[in-house]
């Protein structure tokens, strides 16, 4: 058995990551992950059917020709290996979309973003697949900031204290177009997140630190259509609507873990965090100029 | 919710920049009763959403290769027909195909309907080379090879999952051809020349019921005038990035100032017959 500590989770795994760096066992096991035999179906009232994966509150189960998860009370994820030639396919499966699905199901926030750490607090960056996350917060990392998250940025609130970022592991996937665009020798580059697929595992162990981070600001990330980039100022009511499109509790996992336990989460973010939305442009012939428009508002705290 | 059998799905099928965007928010209008904002149509549901697919699949499709997207795209289009009651337009344009020998790229069992547009060739290379920006003799070429749209994963604003168009007589002909589903075809160029006439007819195929009037103040809502306008104002999210204006003359026949004469002998020896029976041939 595995042991590692991804979201402040102790969890104990069948199965290895080896992008992950192992810890000491602990006796106190908050989410184990198991090689076997899982279910075809979900049965009961309460269970919202999509394809080929179903859920309800405490459920989830989605069957593929690669492999089963089932995933349960945010403490148990089942595995049924069917194809053993797309293990990375499965770990990569495992640490994004089952993470997320452990969080709903524990209550916490899952929002669908990367973030990095600034001054002792994090910087988020949100917006749909493909807008340019993990690039932007890969230049980050490059200019000497530390890494935080990469596709979930799991929102709780401490034992005392108040809601705080909770990192997950110093891996962050990037395509290679993007690999190419941010140009920094200093990264480690690992294996495809599935065969065939040119976006790979980058480790970023050197600047990631796993304590708990309250959150300065959030940039929501949206294509421009115009030749530059520019930063926007929103009102809470388009905060709130964006924080909502963008968290893995809404559409994205509707009908997984409780949709009510979000309200003070969000009701918190809007009250404490800085939030703006980022227009990049996909003709920017100079990224780095977008990055220091988003540096210089955080840094002078905008 | 489970994915039910029922036949609710009415397909606005087309090569693009074949006037769907224009048919969409005719229908958008027709239906609201409003006047339409280009970026808020209410006919909207695109059969490429990348985000409908995840949510729907809870797999991101720009992680999976393109025959395992193919194999879902008609369970999740199953999916979104189960979580309507009524009608849903879904715009396509994805040629008609097979992705596995046992299903086509669109489920029939939820399928009431197709509309399918229809526009002239040399019409199409014109407009498809400022809406990709790609030069007219490569757009010629694509239209006659087996092109996938949005396929190019560039780093930005995959939004849109990858639709195989095929050659543009090969998409007309996967279409219009079906013996499997009920089709109607809609040419361009007669919602250009006989716009009340031709809608009115498309609107009995889908089996809506409106009066003349209402017809009529659909058609004045979406006039290209005011769509080019309202891009002009508030951009087109629809649009390419690279794209200066989506709507940009919307008439036919623009090709005979634009085109090159080698330009319109290859589309026409390439497309001769679908053109013929179209009444495209110069």
């Amino acid at each position: 058995v595995y042991s590692y500590n991804i979201y402040a989770l102790n969890v104990q795994s069948d199965i290895d990551f080896p992008i992950l760096t192992q810890c000491a066992r602990t006796e106190n096991c908050d989410l184990k992950i198991s090689l076997g035999e899982t279910l075809e179906k979900l049965e009961g009232e309460d269970v919202l059917a999509r394809v080929k994966n179903q859920s309800s509150p405490r459920e989830f189960l989605i069957t593929n020709p690669i492999a089963n998860f089932h995933v349960t009370n945010g403490n148990k994820i089942q595995v049924e290996v069917k194809d053993e030639n797309e293990w990375a396919f499965i770990r990569h499966y495992l640490l994004s979309r089952c993470m997320a699905i452990v969080s709903c199901q524990r209550g916490w926030l899952p929002i669908h973003g990367s973030a990095i750490r600034v001054r002792d607090k994090a910087v988020l960056f949100v917006g749909n697949s493909g807008v340019g996350k993990s690039t932007v917060a890969s230049f980050f990392v490059k200019r000497g900031y530390g890494f935080v998250s990469d596709d979930i940025c799991v929102v709780k609130k401490k034992e005392e204290g108040d809601f705080h970022l909770f990192p997950a592991y110093p891996n962050i996937r990037l395509w290679k177009d993007a690999i190419e665009l941010v140009s920094e020798t200093s990264f480690r580059i690992g294996g495809n997140v599935r065969r065939g697929i040119e976006k790979f595992n980058v480790n970023h162990n050197s600047s990631f630190d796993s304590s708990p981070l309250p959150i300065s600001h959030i940039y929501f990330l949206r294509i421009s259509q115009g030749k530059q980039s520019y930063l926007q100022s929103i009102d809470k009511t388009q905060a709130l609507f964006n924080l909502m499109g963008f968290t893995y509790s809404n559409g994205q996992m509707k009908g997984i873990g409780s949709q009510g336990a979000h309200f003070f989460t969000f009701s918190h973010l809007l009250k404490n965090i800085k939030m703006k939305t980022v227009y990049r442009s996909p003709f920017e012939q100079e990224p780095e100029q977008l990055i220091s428009l988003v540096e210089q508002s955080f840094l002078d705290n905008e | 919710m489970s994915n039910a059998l029922q036949k609710n799905i009415i397909w606005l099928a087309s090569y693009p920049k074949s006037g769907n965007t224009w048919f969409r928010a005719f229908l958008s209008a027709l239906l609201s009763g409003k006047e339409v904002n280009i970026n808020r149509l209410s006919v909207n549901h695109s059969f490429a959403d990348h985000a409908f697919f995840n949510q729907a699949t809870q797999l991101n499709a720009s992680e999976l290769p393109e025959s395992e997207v193919n194999v879902l795209k008609p369970l999740v289009a199953k999916y979104l027909s189960a979580n309507y009651k009524k009608k849903v337009f879904v715009k396509i344009h994805e040629k008609f195909f097979y992705p596995n020998k046992n299903h086509p790229i669109i489920p029939i069992d939820h399928t009431l309907e197709v509309i399918y547009l229809i526009r002239n060739p040399l019409d199409i290379a014109i407009s498809f080379a400022h809406f990709s920006k790609l030069p007219i003799d490569n757009v010629v070429s694509l239209m006659n090879h087996d092109y996938t749209l949005n396929k190019t994963r560039n780093g930005v604003g995959t939004h849109l999952i990858p639709e195989r168009l095929g050659t543009w007589s090969e998409h007309v002909n996967s279409w219009t051809k079906n013996k499997e589903i009920m089709v109607h075809v809609v040419r361009y160029e007669d919602l250009s020349n006989s716009t009340f006439g031709t809608f009115k007819k498309a609107v009995e195929a889908i089996g809506l019921e409106y009066s003349d009037d209402e017809i009529s103040m659909a058609i004045e809502a979406c006039s290209f005038e005011k769509l080019k306008s309202q891009e002009a104002k508030h951009s087109f999210k629809e649009k390419y990035n690279s794209t200066n204006f989506f709507f940009r003359k919307g008439k036919a026949g623009s090709w005979r100032d634009e085109l090159n004469p080698k330009q319109i002998d290859t589309i026409i020896n390439n497309h001769y017959d679908i053109m013929a029976s179209y009444g495209y041939i110069p």
